[in-house]
């Protein structure tokens, strides 16, 4: 089983027809208890510096905090973005999901990796961000939507009709989608976010995936390589 | 397809996998183009990136037309050529220049002229004062007799028109004049008396 690290740039990321990926695996270790059930293989860089800055936080230290933010900031605002597909809200919603976590610090026991800690809160506040929204975008302000310097102008139509379909997915769908697909976790990194099992990311993903190719599955011979 | 054998192919294209497949998807059709489309999707959604971009209030103008902002634009330079033009006087602390909107009671030394359009009584009227004796009661009864005219009569008509009445006056019994405006009084000196009450003429004009 391999595992994709939470700090993957997707742009690096190489798809394969064959659905193989070629990603800088790393292993999702954390505590004894997980260690034994995750891969083995050293921490990526960035996570021992995440380590070591809470840890230096957990004592006091604020400007240690701003380098945690700085560090981790562009993963959580690219997960929020896609999580809620609204570029307006994505500036207060990653800044509620810092004040959250400045907040719990003291709560985070180091069972898991502070990038999954970090990647719940952000779930959290996005999914109470959208029950509390209006219920569904215009047409408009779909159309007016951005997505992202990673598109081509040609594709916008496709990712608006993507966009769309992803926004009428589930939270719960919509998040397990996310957090694998893009954001790189492998299913038990997911799990642990969402706090469920992994079977559970397994059907959802299989939902999400099936109903996301059920609206737009004929479109997707119009994507560019 | 069967959904297990999807589940399947989904799980092998995640590598979450615990074994490798038995068989390769490749040799599989159907799998193939099931894998090919996750692979679209997942790309789909790699590029779907609304969190890279700034938001949009903070750096789109609002849209306006072409048309608007030129306007704009020349409002701005007319503001901008005024207050340069104006500049070099409050600099030089000379006083600003007042324009006068009451009239002068000083005659213009040019002779009035009659405008092309002029209603018939008004040119009338500018002939009378180009004329050096100015004898023209005749004038002045035209302009003050009564009727729908009257009421369009301006306030330079109604002026000219008493100063007609009192040349018309003059030239009758000398020096009497008549009021033209509020408070005015005849002139000082012997003279004959001012006639019976309603030989005056009147303005019409509310007191200024």
């Amino acid at each position: 089983m391999s595992h994709r690290s939470w700090f993957i740039d997707p742009t690096e990321r190489n798809i394969s027809s064959q659905g193989e990926s070629n990603l800088v695996m790393a292993p999702e270790t954390e505590t004894e208890t997980e260690r034994n059930a995750s891969d083995s293989g050293p921490l990526p860089e960035r996570e021992v510096r995440c380590a070591q800055l809470v840890d230096s936080c957990l004592k006091g230290s604020t400007a240690d905090f701003a380098e945690l933010f700085e560090l981790t900031e562009p993963v959580v605002r690219r997960l929020v973005g896609r999580l809620t597909g609204d570029r307006d809200a994505i500036d207060d919603l990653v800044q509620e999901t810092y004040l959250r976590a400045w907040r719990g610090l003291g709560q985070f026991r180091g069972t898991s990796r502070f990038s999954t800690w970090l990647f719940r809160i952000a779930v959290n506040v996005t999914q109470t961000w959208r029950k509390r929204r209006r219920p569904a975008l215009t047409l408009l302000e779909a159309d007016d939507r951005a997505y992202g310097r990673n598109a081509d102008v040609g594709d916008q139509a496709l990712l608006d009709v993507y966009a769309r379909a992803l926004d009428r997915l589930p939270p719960e769908l919509r998040a397990t989608f996310v957090l694998h697909e893009t954001e790189g976790l492998s299913y038990r990194a997911v799990a642990e976010t969402l706090q469920c099992p992994i079977g559970t990311v397994m059907s959802r993903l299989h939902r999400a995936r099936s109903r996301l190719l059920e609206e737009i599955g004929e479109q997707l011979e119009e994507l560019r390589p | 397809m069967t959904d297990d054998r999807r589940l399947e192919i989904e799980r092998g294209f995640d590598g979450e996998l615990d074994e490798p497949e038995p068989a390769s998807p490749i040799d599989d059709p159907e799998a193939r183009r099931h894998l090919d489309r996750l692979a679209r999707l997942r790309e789909l959604a790699l590029r779907h990136d609304p969190g890279s971009l700034v938001p949009r209030r903070s750096f789109e103008l609002p849209r306006r037309s072409p048309r608007r902002i030129l306007s704009w634009l020349a409002v701005a330079a007319t503001a901008a050529v005024v207050t340069l033009a104006f500049l070099p006087e409050f600099r030089s602390g000379k006083p600003p220049r007042v324009v006068l909107t009451e009239p002068t009671t000083k005659p213009s030394a040019r002779p009035l002229e009659p405008t092309v359009g002029r209603p018939p009584l008004e040119v009338e009227l500018y002939g009378w004062a180009n004329t050096p004796s100015k004898p023209s009661g005749q004038v002045a009864k035209l302009v003050l007799s009564p009727g729908p005219s009257s009421k369009k009569r301006s306030a330079a008509n109604e002026i000219l028109a008493l100063e007609l009445a009192n040349a018309s006056r003059r030239d009758r019994s000398g020096v009497q004049r008549f009021a033209v405006a509020k408070g005015s009084k005849p002139a000082p000196g012997p003279g004959p008396k001012p006639g019976p009450p309603g030989s005056r003429a009147k303005s019409s004009l509310p007191d200024v």
